[in-house]
């Protein structure tokens, strides 16, 4: 078999290694060469005996979304994993300890729970650990080295990415895991393979640089470094942390600057700060965050300020859900704040995405002189993908409107009414270029003025200039897939929900329903004309999407007058594939499934 | 017996005033302050000490937050950024970061610095940013004509303590010092 479709589950105890397990897994089968998407669920506690879950899915073809069904489940502690039996799909496999250290109450064990038609492998997997290494701590990694003999995983992969990982630590350590990964491998051979889960070979071999395994929130990393970010102001936040964290070690060996702040009000005003001084500066948040932002980010709307804020939503509102998804401020991104202050707002779908967007959000500020939010959520923030990145640099270093060489006696005007209605800017330092800028409203000078006819002309600026966002070069800022032409039904989507929505559209196309789906980038402003084309083809449009409003859906109905079907889930998991295709399928019959 | 006084010509005054150069600190638009008020000298006092110092206007930067205090940035030939109500600290950290060549001052009342932006004093003097933080102590919010302020006295009526102000003033040289500024 050529094209390989292999996803794992392992289930465990925080504390248990379960997410390590998982990273291993999907970092050496990312070294082999496999494209990899995987997402993790763990407690918002660091110990205790919350639940762990990690889900790789390994592919040679690229795909979008996790899948329903499993092909193998780990688990590393009954008592969690026993829930997730069900999503194993028939014929598939589920791996546990047969030699619990203590008596089970009845119907506590994974045995009395595997379905008929999966394939139980029981392993023990303490005691094998035990004698490999003297502890049992190493269970996980057993586990692993159980899975490359079962399934032909490439072992040396695993033993590179093993030393990596351990690599910090005393010698002994890394060795030792080592030992344990043989171990597993080792029990394998002693097991009779009866499930029907294959893994082919690679598509490709990865180039060095060229394929990388990220994390959404790495992604962003890289564009802010590759976009040539100057500051960065942050307080920590979950699920944006790991933004700022990554950025702390890479902007200072840059020469750029990253700055704690006290809070997140602090965070933005910093940023504007530096982006009115000439700075490509930005802040990381979530949602809570957003909510203590809005008013700086009315500023820089109003003073025109370049700045770009990185937003990773989670569920809410409120303290809300730290650990879990949703996709539930898009409202706060698009609206927040006092009065019109129209500003710029992306939503990557995929990892591959939250590069690009990152680094445009910085030639789009600095063009368009404007605070350019970019909405991910923690689905996306913490998956893990393989992306395949252009050698060269994609973004371009400065995108400033220059202030032309003017007469001695003339003053400088800040804020001079354009034909594109974007001024010529000038950083503090420039010769002749003195102004100040302020929150409140203005003249072409910058002098406050609360003139009507004034007031009129500068709000029409501040909205008209981002026209030309719609226009920015080398940004999909809204693309169809699926089906050309008149559809029965379609998907429009944002965000992580559309890796989910696109699968869901294949899935749907192979059953024989016209189908296509849409992907909306840049939410504000919102491409009216290409999403009024792409519904003016579709009988029934369906919104999947992680709130309970459906945000989207009421943003495009509000601007597009259209009535259009929701599919708004608040699980604080991501959107299932079959979710969508039940409902794909419901419209196309002519109802919507209840 | 008296000594002849030397008249004072209004003429030579002024163009005293203008040759020793400051006024290029100075922007064209009039002080809307109120006739008497304090801020008139701080203003003269920084355009004096920018000229002294030889500092180019086009390196300095001055951020203000909200009130009357605040509108200092516009009566001054230089890059201004009149900010958001109690902000002032972390938006002139933000550009100090950004470009460490410029010459940054904050400028604020004691509604902004102490009430509303109070919880951003303590962490600008620990950080020590090499900035010049003017803070113009009145007493009193006056851009909103009168109601009581952090550092307002014990007793003192306004318009939102029309009986009197119960709340002890804070004690600002005390605060900052504590907090290790310099």
């Amino acid at each position: 078999m050529d094209s390989t479709d292999l996803q794992i589950i392992i289930c465990g105890s925080a504390g248990d290694g379960t997410i390590a397990a998982g990273d291993i897994l999907k970092r050496a089968m990312a070294r082999a060469g496999y494209k990899v998407i995987a997402f993790d669920l763990y407690p918002a506690e660091i110990r205790g005996f919350g639940k762990c879950v990690a889900r790789v899915r390994v592919t040679t073809e690229q795909v979008y979304s996790l899948k329903r069904r499993s092909d193998v489940l780990v688990s590393l502690d009954d008592s969690h994993a026993i829930e997730h039996v069900g999503e194993v799909r028939d014929f598939g496999a589920v791996i546990f300890e047969n030699a619990p250290i203590a008596r089970l109450r009845e119907g506590r064990h994974m045995s009395a729970h595997v379905k008929p038609g999966q394939v139980p492998y029981g392993l023990a997997q303490r005691e094998v650990c035990e004698r490999a290494t003297s502890s049992s701590r190493s269970r996980n990694i057993v586990v692993l080295g159980f899975l490359a003999r079962m399934y032909g995983l490439p072992v040396a992969a695993f033993h590179e990415i093993i030393a990596d990982k351990f690599k910090t630590k005393a010698p002994v350590v890394g060795e030792s895991n080592i030992r344990a990964f043989d171990a597993g491998f080792e029990a394998a051979t002693a097991y009779f393979k009866l499930d029907d889960v294959t893994l082919g070979p690679p598509s490709h071999v990865a180039e060095g640089a060229d394929t990388v395994m990220m994390t959404g929130n790495g992604a962003v990393v890289q564009g802010c470094l590759d976009a040539g970010i100057g500051s960065f102001f942050g307080y920590p936040i979950t699920p944006a942390t790991t933004i700022m964290e990554r950025l702390a070690v890479e902007m200072p060996k840059a020469g750029a600057r990253l700055l704690q702040t006290e809070d997140e009000i602090s965070a933005i005003a910093a940023t504007i700060g530096a982006g009115y001084a000439g700075s490509r500066a930005a802040t990381a948040t979530s949602g809570p965050g957003l909510a203590l932002m809005v008013e700086m980010l009315g500023l820089g709307v109003m003073a025109e300020v370049p700045c770009v804020i990185f937003v990773s939503q989670r569920g809410g509102p409120s303290t809300g859900m730290p650990t879990k998804t949703e996709q539930s401020d898009l409202n706060l991104a698009v609206f927040g704040g006092a009065g019109d202050a129209q500003r710029i707002v992306l939503a990557p779908t995929n990892v591959e995405g939250c590069y690009r967007c990152a680094g445009k959000a910085f030639e789009l500020a600095e063009k368009f002189q404007t605070p350019v939010v970019i909405l991910l959520d923690l689905y996306l923030s913490n998956r893990y993908e393989t992306v395949i990145f252009s050698k060269d640099n994609i973004f371009e270093p400065n995108c400033s409107k220059a202030v032309e060489k003017q007469d001695p006696g003339q003053a400088y005007q800040r804020f001079q009414l354009t034909d594109d209605f974007v001024s010529p800017r000038a950083v503090p330092g420039d010769v002749g270029g003195m102004h100040t800028v302020t929150g409140l409203e203005h003249n072409e000078l910058g002098r406050p003025s609360d003139s009507g006819e004034m007031h009129t002309r500068m709000s029409a600026k501040r909205h008209r200039k981002l026209e030309g966002a719609l226009a920015h070069g080398d940004l999909n800022i809204c693309k169809r897939f699926g089906d050309e032409g008149p559809v029965d039904v379609g998907i429009l989507a944002w965000g992580s929900t559309f890796g989910e929505s696109l699968e869901a559209m294949m899935a749907a196309q192979a059953e024989g329903i016209r189908c296509s789906a849409m992907k909306v980038v840049m939410l504000s402003p919102l491409p009216v004309d290409l999403i009024a084309g792409f519904l003016a083809d579709c009988k029934e449009v369906l919104v999947p999407e992680l709130n309970y409003e459906g945000q989207l859906a009421n943003l495009v109905s509000g601007q597009l007058g259209r009535p259009l079907s929701r599919l708004s889930r608040v699980t604080g998991a991501p959107m299932q594939v079959e979710e969508i295709l039940e409902q794909v399928r419901a419209l196309a019959k002519g109802r919507a499934a209840a | 017996m008296n000594e002849p006084v030397k008249p004072v010509y209004l003429e030579e005054k002024l163009e005293e005033i203008r040759s020793d150069g400051h006024l290029a600190y100075r922007s064209k638009s009039l002080p809307t302050w109120c006739p008497g008020c304090g801020y008139f000298s701080v203003s003269e006092g920084v355009t004096k000490a920018l000229k002294e110092l030889h500092i180019p206007t086009k390196d300095v930067v001055v951020v203000s937050g909200i009130g009357c205090a605040s509108r200092f940035p516009f009566f001054l030939e230089a890059y201004g950024f009149h900010t958001l109500h109690g902000r002032t600290l972390p938006v002139a950290t933000g550009v100090k970061v950004a470009n460490d060549a410029l010459t940054v001052v904050a400028v604020g009342g004691d509604g902004d610095g102490f009430a509303i932006g109070g919880g951003h004093i303590s962490h600008a003097a620990r950080r020590n940013v090499d900035m010049t933080y003017i803070l113009m102590d009145n007493g009193i919010y006056g851009l909103t004509k009168g109601q009581t302020s952090p550092t307002s006295a014990l007793g003192f009526k306004t318009s939102t303590t029309p009986y009197e102000n119960r709340d002890q003033p804070l004690r600002p040289l005390m605060m900052l010092l504590s907090y290790g500024a310099s």
